[in-house]
C-alpha cells in the first residue's frame, strides 16, 4: 500500500491519538480518513479477526462521530437498517423509530450476507444521504459515512454486491495481516475495546464538514492534473482486458481523493503522486475485467491498473 | 549589497547607466549637429546642463504636467518653420525636434522605460541626420551608438531589478562585456540586413530648387545668365563599371545641343540628320547604374555606340533617349562606346544651316573677334585659335558671380571674363559659328572618381559638364573641344572627398544595389562565382588586385551568413526541444536533462517527487552497488533535486507563471545540480 509523510496537523493529531491501537494499520487508517474527509464510503475486505471493527470504532471516536452498527444476516430487513414507523397506542399515531443508519459513521458488518433487498436499501441511503419510509423522507445525519466489511473467502450463503453498487464505495481496502512485531504487540496489549471508548475526539461532526469544504476549496488543481486523471480514465476505457472502465464518478472520486492526499501532505495543490496514491483502492473495484468471474479488485484488475499507471505520462 | 556608501572599487549601477545614457545622447546630438539648426542644439545643451545640475545637486524634478507643457511648447517652436514640400527640411526639422525631445526626456523619472525611449530617440535622431547628410562619419557614429546601446540594455535590465545596486568594479566590467557581446552578436544580423534590405536612397536624391543659386547637375538645355552662382552638389549621378580610362578621355556624353537662341541651347528634333558614325577604335563596355531620378537620356563614355536597356531610343550622333523618362527609379544599363575625341558620321552631309545657325543680328562684336582670330585658317586651326583666345589667364573659371544680364554672353566675353563651362562652351560654339565652322554643344559629365575596390567610376552631379564639338571639314568628322579651363572644371574640385574607406563601403553598396536590381539573376550568379573563386584561392588575393577586396568581403559575408545560419539553426533546435513551451516547461526540460546526464532518468509515469524518492531509495540506478561515497553523492544530488522539485511544483502544478526572481533561483538550483561532481 502506497504511503506518504503526513504533514497536516489535524491528521497528525489523529494518528498520534490512535497510535496505541493502530499496530501497523496506519495505511488503512489513512484511507479511512481520506474517505471521511472526501465524503466517501469505504469497503473493507478482509478475513474476520483482523481488526476491521476496531478500526471503524476507533475512527468514529477520534473524529467525534456518532457510531452505529449493522450486523448483516440473510434475514436482515431494510427497516432494520433504516428504521420504521411504530404505532404508539397512547398517542394514537405512528412514530418513526430511526434505524442504525441515522448515525454519522455506520459500520455495516459482512454486507454480503444481507439480502439484495437490504443491500439495496442500504446502498441507496449511501448514495442519496436520505431514506424514505412510508412516503416520508428523512435526511441522514451529516457527515454520513459507511464502512462496510465483507469476507472475501466465504461464498456460501452470501449475496455478492452487484457491480453497479460497487461504484458507491469510494475505496475498497484490505487491511491484511499485521506484521510480526505488530502482532506481538497486539498479543501483549490484549483486547482494547474498552480503552477505545476512552479515546478523546480530535474533531466533531461540524469540524469534519468544514474540513471537507476547506479541502475542496483550498486545494488547487492544475489542468495538468485533470489531464492526467483523464488520461488514466481513458486508458482504462480503452484497455483490451477491461470491459467497463472508470466512470465519470470514478474520475471525480479520484480527483477528490487526490485533493485530500495533497491536503494531508500540507500542500495547497495536487501533484500526480496524489492522484496515484490511492488509485488502486479507488479504481480497481470499479473496473470489470474481461472473462472475470466476479467484479471487484481481482488480481487481473490490479495488474491492468498498475500497467496503466506505469504508462500514463505523469507530467503531460 | 544595498548599502548607500559605495565601497572602494565598486560602482553604482544607476550612475553607470546615467553616464552611458548621456554618452548615447551626446553621440547622436553630435551626429546631428551639422544638419540640425544650431538653435535646437543650443536649446538641447541648455536642457542637458540644467538636467545634469538637477541631478548633481539632488534638486526636485519639475512635476510631470510642467514637463509636458514645456515639451509641447518646445515642439511647436521646433516645427514652426516646417516646409513640408522640401524633404530635407522636413527631416532636419523633425530631427531637431527629436533632439529637443531628448533634452526634455532627461527631466523625466529614471525608469527603464524612459531609458529605452531615450535610446530609441537617439537612434532616430542619428537616422534623421544620416538621411539628410550621409557621410562616412555616420558609420562611426552608428557603430559607437550601437555598441553603447548593447551596454545600455544590460545596465537597464540590471537597474530594473535592483535600482540601487552597487557592483564591484570587476562585475560591472563583466556586465559591460556582456553588452559588448550583445553588440557583437548583433553585428552579423546587421550585416545581413545591410545586404538584404532595400535602402531608401531616393530620399536623398530629390533635386533642390533655390532662388539665386542652383546646384550643379545635368540638364537637357543650357541657359546662360539665369543664376548668379552654382553650388557643387556632391550627390552621385551614377556609377559606371568599366576599365580605367585616360583622364582626358573621361567625357560622358548625354545629348547634343545644336539650337541657340542667344540665351539657351536646346536639342532640336527636326532638320538635323543624326545617324550612325564610324566605329574607329577599341570598344569599351560600361555597366552603368544611375541613381534614382527622372532620366531622359542615357549617358555613356564619349562616343556611345550602343546602349542596351529597355526603352532605348537611338537618335544618332551618340544620343540615346530614355522613352520611359517618367519612371523615377534607378536605371541600370550597359553601354558600348568608342573612346575617341572625334566622331566621323557615316553620312558626312551635315545640315550646315542648323550647325551654323545664330539669331538674326546676334552680337556683331563677337563676330568681329571671331573673324579676326580665325581669318584664313583651316577648320582645325580656327578651333585651336578660339580655344587659345578663351584660355586663362584672360578667362577664368568660376561658379560664383556669374554674369546675370540681358546678354550674359557679352558680359562674359567683354567684361567679367569669369564663368563656368556653359559660358566657355557657348562662347566657343558661337565664335565657331561666326567663323563658319559648324559646331554644337554636348551636355554630359566629365571626369569621375575611379573606385579601384569596385572597378567603377563614381560620377557625381558636380561632374556635370558642357563641351563643344566642331566640324572638321577635312577629316569629315566632329572633333571634341573643351574650352573650359580643365584644372578647375567640375569634379576636380571635389576630388579629395573620397578616401579608401568610403570607396570600400561604396563598392559594397554598389554591388548590393546591382545584385538586387538585376532580376535576370546574372549578376547574382557572377557574385556567387566570385565568392567561389575567392574561397578557392584565398592566399593569392592579397592586394595584387584591389577588385579582389570585394571578393574577400564576400568571404567575410559568407562567414557571417553561415554563422548566422548556424545560430538560427541552434535556436530552432532549442525551440524545437522546448516546443512552444513557457519558461516552466523549459525549466522542467532542463532539470530532467541535467538529471539524465547525471545518470538518473525519470520514467514518464513518475511524478517529480516520486522520481526524487526513487533516487533516494536507489530503485532507479543500480550503479551504487554499496560504495559509500557513491551513495553519498546520490543522496546529495537527490537532496538538491528535491529542493528544486518542491520549489518548482509550487508554480507548475498551480498554473502560476514563474516570476523572474524565482526563475533565477530555480535556475541557480539547476546550476548547482549541474555542477555537482
Amino acid at each position: 500500500m502506497y504511503s506518504f509523510d503526513v504533514k497536516n496537523e489535524t491528521v497528525l493529531a489523529i494518528i498520534r491519538r490512535l497510535s496505541p491501537f493502530l499496530h501497523g494499520k496506519n495505511d488503512a487508517l489513512l484511507r479511512v480518513l481520506v474517505c471521511a474527509f472526501s465524503g466517501g464510503h469505504l469497503l473493507l475486505e478482509d478475513l474476520p479477526g483482523l481488526g476491521k471493527t476496531t478500526m471503524a470504532i476507533a475512527a468514529a471516536r477520534v473524529l467525534g462521530l456518532r457510531f452505529g452498527r449493522v450486523q448483516c444476516t440473510n434475514d436482515l430487513l431494510p427497516t432494520d437498517v433504516t428504521g420504521l414507523n411504530i404505532f404508539k397506542a397512547e398517542k394514537g399515531a405512528f412514530q418513526f423509530h430511526p434505524g442504525p443508519i441515522f448515525n454519522n459513521l455506520v459500520l455495516v458488518d459482512e454486507i454480503n450476507r444481507a439480502t439484495p433487498k437490504t443491500q439495496s436499501a442500504l446502498l441507496e441511503a449511501m448514495g442519496e444521504e436520505q431514506v424514505t419510509i412510508d412516503g416520508s423522507t428523512y435526511r441522514l445525519a451529516m457527515p454520513f459515512m459507511v464502512i462496510a466489511t465483507q469476507n472475501p473467502i466465504e461464498h456460501s450463503g452470501t449475496f455478492p454486491l452487484p457491480e453497479s453498487q460497487m461504484d458507491r464505495f469510494m475505496m475498497r481496502v484490505s487491511i491484511g495481516y499485521p506484521d510480526r512485531d505488530s502482532e506481538i504487540n497486539i498479543l501483549k496489549a490484549g483486547s482494547q475495546r474498552e480503552s477505545i471508548d476512552g479515546i478523546v475526539p480530535v474533531l466533531s461532526p461540524e469540524a469534519v464538514i468544514s474540513l471537507r469544504k476547506a479541502i475542496e476549496l483550498e486545494t488547487a488543481v492544475s489542468d495538468k492534473i485533470l489531464d492526467y486523471i483523464m488520461t488514466i480514465t481513458e486508458m482504462t476505457r480503452n484497455h483490451p482486458q477491461i470491459t467497463a472502465g472508470i466512470s465519470t464518478r470514478g474520475a471525480m472520486v479520484l480527483l477528490s481523493c487526490a485533493r485530500c492526499a495533497a491536503w494531508m501532505q500540507g500542500r495547497a495543490f495536487v501533484i500526480p503522486e496524489d492522484v496515484k496514491a490511492f488509485a488502486p483502492e479507488i479504481l480497481a473495484h470499479r473496473m470489470q475485467m474481461r472473462g472475470a468471474a466476479r467484479s471487484g479488485s481481482s488480481p487481473e484488475a490490479l495488474e491492468a491498473l498498475s500497467s496503466i499507471l506505469s504508462e500514463a505520462p505523469a507530467l503531460g | 549589497m544595498n548599502d548607500a556608501a559605495p565601497r572602494r572599487n565598486s560602482v553604482r549601477v544607476d550612475a553607470l547607466l546615467g553616464a552611458n545614457t548621456a554618452a548615447c545622447i551626446l553621440i547622436s546630438v553630435l551626429a546631428c549637429s551639422s544638419t540640425v539648426a544650431p538653435s535646437r542644439i543650443g536649446m538641447f545643451m541648455a536642457l542637458f546642463v540644467l538636467a545634469s545640475a538637477l541631478d548633481v545637486f539632488r534638486l526636485r524634478r519639475p512635476p510631470r504636467l510642467v514637463i509636458n507643457i514645456i515639451s509641447v511648447g518646445l515642439l511647436i517652436w521646433a516645427v514652426r518653420s516646417l516646409r513640408y514640400r522640401d524633404v530635407d527640411n522636413v527631416i532636419t526639422t523633425f530631427t531637431g525636434a527629436i533632439v529637443l525631445l531628448l533634452g526634455i526626456k532627461l527631466f523625466e523619472e529614471k525608469s527603464g522605460r524612459n531609458y529605452v525611449q531615450i535610446l530609441g530617440l537617439s537612434l532616430l535622431a542619428l537616422l534623421g541626420a544620416a538621411v539628410v547628410a550621409y557621410d562616412e562619419s555616420m558609420i562611426y557614429y552608428y557603430f559607437l551608438l550601437s555598441l553603447l546601446s548593447g551596454i545600455e540594455f544590460v545596465l537597464i535590465s540590471w537597474h530594473e531589478r535592483q535600482p540601487r545596486a552597487v557592483l564591484p568594479a570587476r562585475a560591472a566590467l563583466r556586465a559591460m562585456g556582456g553588452g559588448v557581446a550583445i553588440w557583437a552578436a548583433m553585428l552579423p544580423i546587421c550585416l545581413a540586413f545591410f545586404f538584404l534590405a532595400p535602402r531608401p536612397q531616393a530620399m536623398t536624391q530629390l533635386s533642390q530648387a533655390g532662388g539665386d543659386s542652383t546646384f550643379s547637375g545635368f540638364s537637357d538645355h543650357v541657359t546662360l545668365g539665369s543664376v548668379k552662382e552654382i553650388q557643387l552638389s556632391d550627390k552621385i549621378a551614377y556609377r559606371a563599371e568599366t576599365q580605367m580610362i585616360q583622364p582626358d578621355m573621361l567625357y560622358w556624353r548625354g545629348m547634343t545641343l545644336e539650337a541657340f537662341n542667344g540665351l539657351t541651347w536646346r536639342q532640336i528634333q527636326r532638320n538635323v540628320y543624326r545617324g550612325p558614325f564610324r566605329p574607329d577604335g577599341a570598344a569599351v563596355t560600361q555597366k552603368i547604374l544611375m541613381e534614382p531620378g527622372h532620366h531622359r537620356v542615357y549617358f555613356a563614355l564619349d562616343k556611345p555606340l550602343r546602349v542596351e536597356s529597355e526603352n532605348v531610343f537611338m537618335i544618332g550622333d551618340g544620343n540615346f533617349l530614355n522613352t520611359n523618362s517618367r519612371g523615377s527609379g534607378r536605371l541600370d544599363y550597359t553601354a558600348i562606346s568608342i573612346v575617341s575625341p572625334s566622331m566621323t558620321p557615316l553620312n558626312p552631309d551635315i545640315n550646315r544651316r542648323v550647325y551654323l545657325g545664330l539669331p538674326e543680328g546676334f552680337m556683331p562684336d563677337i563676330e568681329k573677334i571671331a573673324a579676326g582670330i580665325t581669318y584664313g585658317k583651316s577648320d582645325r586651326e580656327k578651333a585651336d585659335a578660339i580655344m587659345a583666345y578663351l584660355a586663362p589667364p584672360a578667362f577664368a573659371y568660376s561658379l560664383d558671380d556669374l554674369p546675370v544680364s540681358e546678354n550674359p554672353l557679352a558680359e562674359f566675353i567683354f567684361s567679367s571674363r569669369k564663368g563656368n563651362c556653359e559660358f566657355f562652351a557657348t562662347a566657343m560654339a558661337v565664335m565657331l559659328r561666326f567663323a563658319g565652322v559648324p559646331s554644337r554643344l554636348v551636355a554630359g559629365y566629365m571626369g569621375g572618381e575611379y573606385n579601384a575596390s569596385g572597378g567603377y567610376y563614381i560620377v557625381s552631379q558636380a561632374d556635370a559638364h558642357v563641351w563643344v564639338e566642331a566640324w572638321n571639314g577635312e577629316s569629315q568628322s566632329w572633333e571634341r573641344h573643351d574650352p573650359t579651363p580643365s584644372a578647375a572644371s567640375g569634379g576636380r574640385v571635389a576630388a579629395a572627398k573620397y578616401n579608401f574607406m568610403s570607396f570600400y563601403i561604396d563598392a559594397i553598396n554598389f554591388r548590393v544595389s546591382r545584385l538586387f536590381l538585376d532580376y535576370d539573376g546574372e549578376s547574382r550568379w557572377e557574385a556567387i562565382d566570385g565568392f567561389r573563386r575567392a574561397l578557392g584561392n584565398s592566399g593569392s588575393f592579397l592586394m595584387e588586385n584591389k577588385g579582389e577586396i570585394f571578393l574577400s568581403l564576400g568571404k567575410i559575408a559568407a562567414f557571417f551568413a553561415s554563422a548566422l545560419a548556424a545560430f538560427f539553426l541552434f535556436a530552432a533546435a532549442k525551440k524545437l526541444r522546448h516546443g512552444t513551451k513557457n519558461s516552466e516547461m523549459a525549466l522542467l526540460d532542463d532539470f530532467l536533462r541535467i538529471m539524465k546526464r547525471k545518470g538518473y532518468g525519470k520514467k514518464t509515469c513518475d511524478g517529480l517527487e516520486e522520481f526524487v524518492s526513487s533516487i533516494e531509495s536507489g530503485n532507479l540506478v543500480l550503479l551504487s552497488a554499496g560504495k559509500p561515497e557513491e551513495r553519498r553523492e546520490r543522496d546529495e544530488i537527490a537532496a538538491l533535486a528535491r529542493a528544486f522539485v518542491l520549489r518548482f511544483e509550487e508554480f507548475y502544478f498551480r498554473d502560476v507563471s514563474i516570476d523572474r526572481d524565482s526563475e533565477t533561483e530555480l535556475r541557480s538550483m539547476l546550476e548547482k545540480i549541474k555542477k555537482y561532481a
